[in-house]
């Protein structure tokens, strides 16, 4: 009775349902979603903080910056009070924190319109390269890992660990320009930036996803369009994280397959295919599932660069201007709705954890 | 062709090792017949078993003169009359029966994965009527558990259930009974030698279990080091060893009655020797010649034995 099931990098978290021992099943749920509702809130509480004290000590003055380098020390002051920001820290901190609350994050600098408004303006173009990058990372990385690790001799294997050092060693804006320079403005087969425009295709702005929108409007070469803006950053994107899917995918399903019920599969003639796909990928995704959701912040990061490259109108090119000029509003609200996605993701990649190992689902 | 498998001079070599794990081995499992293998860890005998069927890595170098099952040639089989085989005429059963189930799957459907033709509701009938006979309850409903509801001998039952189902010829069975506790190891023990004759299957066991060897098969080969060291009919050689190995093993056997016996020499398999007889530095009789010729199989009393010494000179004095 010593080895239960996948040996794994990562243990999954076990449900947080203690704490209702002995209530009804329902009953202990409700619990743990609250549960997690609760420390949702306290890591955004603590990234908020953390980062209202970081745009405060930094030796950069933002009502200098919004008034001007013309300005002189009396319209400084009159910025400064406008902006609130004569006020002691706490207080500062305290009214920052009630506007949260109400979704008012001010007002930015830069665009001297309120934040929430650009926000929503920008977070559907990241949320729409990220979501595919990150879908086409996931099947890419799991399907190289897994064939790396079947064939770990063959040509194939070699190439995806030649590939795969390359991809991590290439910086994602260098390998941004390059695409750009040649497919796009040498060879022309890609848009150069930007996403699908919806003027000239006639397609109403419904969601602020350019494919969805598409879609939902029938317009197929709309959908095409907004597909082929999407290829070169998606492609600089992925690009630059894959090396770690597909290492920890090799690794995990080595190990599996190194494990006696491949051979007992084997030996009571299962084909190969079923014994990689059905028997040993599913213990051998475990850890890597875990590694997804953390991944997911990496590529939300990496957004920042590639939209820089490819002027992709979306969070990361607001939050880099925004870091340009000091716009401290922007910055502290990118960092939030940074942060609830984060663990949102990683949340929703928990839920996955009973369906890959039956053990979890129980509570007996 | 009475002959289930015929083993011709195997050898085994793991890349990169310093010698061969497995080196000239050679034996004939008969229709009915039950033929075990012995040794200490390190001493080939899974690694003869998992060649014969053909489930090491393909980096392992793997030479015979014959490996046949029921005249086939194993090692030259295509693969896809290597599955129909396993499907069919061989089955095997492993040592640790939580490590032999994958744990995210049902039993169900882990053993149906191996059960060819007919509708799978059929097949599954013919599941659940083993399992009942193995001594699974309620097996409709048990078998749709994860095997981490079973105990280690229930899990091992039902992996004899569902290699038996195919209705094989040979079963291979390596050290089936070592994870399991004494009372556990004696049911399915019995279990096994009751199909055995109810089935007339032939066995192949692996063991470093002499108790189990002397109950459940009829010749023995005693391996050391990847080579023969002693053969023959198993009550032979349990009762009158020839090589200082098979005496050293026998002695090696704790005993809760009489003097406490010469326990085995100190050292490892693993530290075997490349030249001369392998025993040779664990052996309490070594001469010199032990230590550079490498000693020729001998036909000696009722046994076949690779020993210059044989017969040595007092057999109860070990």
């Amino acid at each position: 009775m010593t080895d239960l099931g996948p040996t794994t990098v990562a243990a999954p978290p076990t449900p947080s349902l203690k704490a209702g021992a002995g209530a009804s099943r329902p009953a202990r749920i409700a619990l743990g979603v609250l549960t997690r509702i609760g420390w949702l809130l306290v890591v955004v509480w603590a990234a908020v903080s953390l980062t209202f004290i970081l745009s405060r000590v930094v030796p950069a003055d933002p009502a200098r910056l919004a008034a001007g380098l013309q300005a002189g020390p009396e319209q400084v002051a009159e910025v400064r009070a406008l902006l609130g920001l004569d006020q002691p820290l706490l207080k500062q901190y305290i009214d920052y924190l009630g506007g949260i609350a109400t979704l008012d994050f001010g007002d930015s600098i830069q665009t001297r319109g309120p934040v929430l408004d650009d926000l929503l303006k920008a977070l559907p173009a990241t949320l729409e390269l990220v979501l595919v990058a990150f879908t086409i990372y996931a099947i890419v990385g799991i399907t190289l890992g897994v064939l790396w690790a079947v064939r770990p001799r063959g040509i194939l294997s070699r190439l995806i660990g030649f590939g795969t050092i390359i991809g991590a060693a290439v910086p994602v804006f260098w390998l941004g320009l390059v695409l750009q320079v040649f497919l796009a403005s040498k060879l022309g087969w890609f848009p150069i930036s930007g996403r699908m425009n919806y003027n000239d295709f006639g397609v109403a702005d419904v969601t602020g996803f350019t494919t969805i929108d598409a879609l939902l409007a029938g317009n197929l070469s709309a959908f095409g369009d907004a597909l082929w803006h999407l290829v070169l950053p998606v492609t600089a994107l992925v690009a630059s994280q894959l090396a770690v899917a597909t290492r920890l995918m090799r690794t995990s399903m080595a190990q599996q397959l190194r494990r006696p019920y491949v051979r007992v599969a084997r030996a009571r003639g299962s084909s190969e295919l079923r014994v990689v796909v059905v028997d040993a990928l599913r213990n051998a995704l475990n850890p890597v599932v875990t590694m997804l959701g953390m991944q997911f912040g990496w590529l939300l990061a990496g957004t920042i660069l590639v939209e820089v490259v490819f002027s992709w109108p979306g969070l990361g090119l607001y939050a880099f201007n925004a870091f340009r000029t000091f716009d401290y509003n922007p910055i502290l609200a990118i960092t939030i709705v940074t942060t609830v996605t984060f663990v949102v993701v990683n949340e929703l990649v928990g839920l996955i954890y009973p369906i890959l190992d039956p053990r979890l689902k129980e509570d007996r | 062709m009475s002959d289930v498998l015929t083993v011709r001079n195997l050898t085994v070599r793991y890349p990169n090792a310093p010698r061969p794990s497995v080196q000239g081995v050679s034996f004939t499992v008969p229709a009915r017949g039950s033929v075990a293998l012995v040794g200490e860890s390190g001493s080939g005998k899974s690694t003869t078993a998992l060649a014969v069927t053909r489930l090491l890595d393909p980096a392992v170098e793997v030479t015979a003169d014959e490996v046949s099952f029921e005249g086939r040639d194993l090692l030259r089989m295509g693969k896809k009359e290597l599955r129909a085989l396993r499907r069919g005429g061989l089955g095997m059963v492993f040592q640790d029966p939580r490590a032999s189930w994958n744990p995210a799957r049902t039993i169900e459907r882990q053993l149906l994965d191996g059960l060819r033709g007919a509708e799978r509701a059929e097949r599954r009938e013919r599941l659940v009527a083993r399992m009942r006979r193995i001594g699974l309850d309620d097996p409709e409903r048990r078998m749709r558990d994860y095997p981490h509801h079973f105990s280690g001998g229930m899990l091992q039952r039902a992996l004899l259930a569902g290699v038996l189902v195919h209705e094989p010829r040979l079963l291979i069975a390596d050290e089936p009974t070592s994870a399991l506790d004494t009372t556990v190891q004696a049911e399915l023990l019995a279990l096994i030698g009751q199909l055995r004759t109810e089935q007339g299957l032939s066995m192949l066991l692996i063991s470093h279990d002499l108790g189990v060897v002397a109950r459940m098969s009829d010749h023995v080969l005693v391996l050391y080091a990847g080579r023969i060291a002693e053969q023959g009919p198993t009550s032979t050689v349990l009762a009158q060893p020839q090589h200082p190995y098979t005496r050293d093993l026998l002695a090696a056997i704790p005993r809760l009655h009489g003097p406490r016996k010469v326990p085995l020499q100190v050292g490892r398999v693993a530290e075997a020797r490349t030249e001369g007889c392998p025993y040779a530095g664990r052996c309490r009789f070594a001469t010199d010649r032990c230590r550079t010729e490498t000693p020729a199989p001998r036909r000696v009393g009722g046994t076949e034995v690779a020993c210059h010494l044989a017969p040595l000179p007092d057999a109860k004095a070990a």
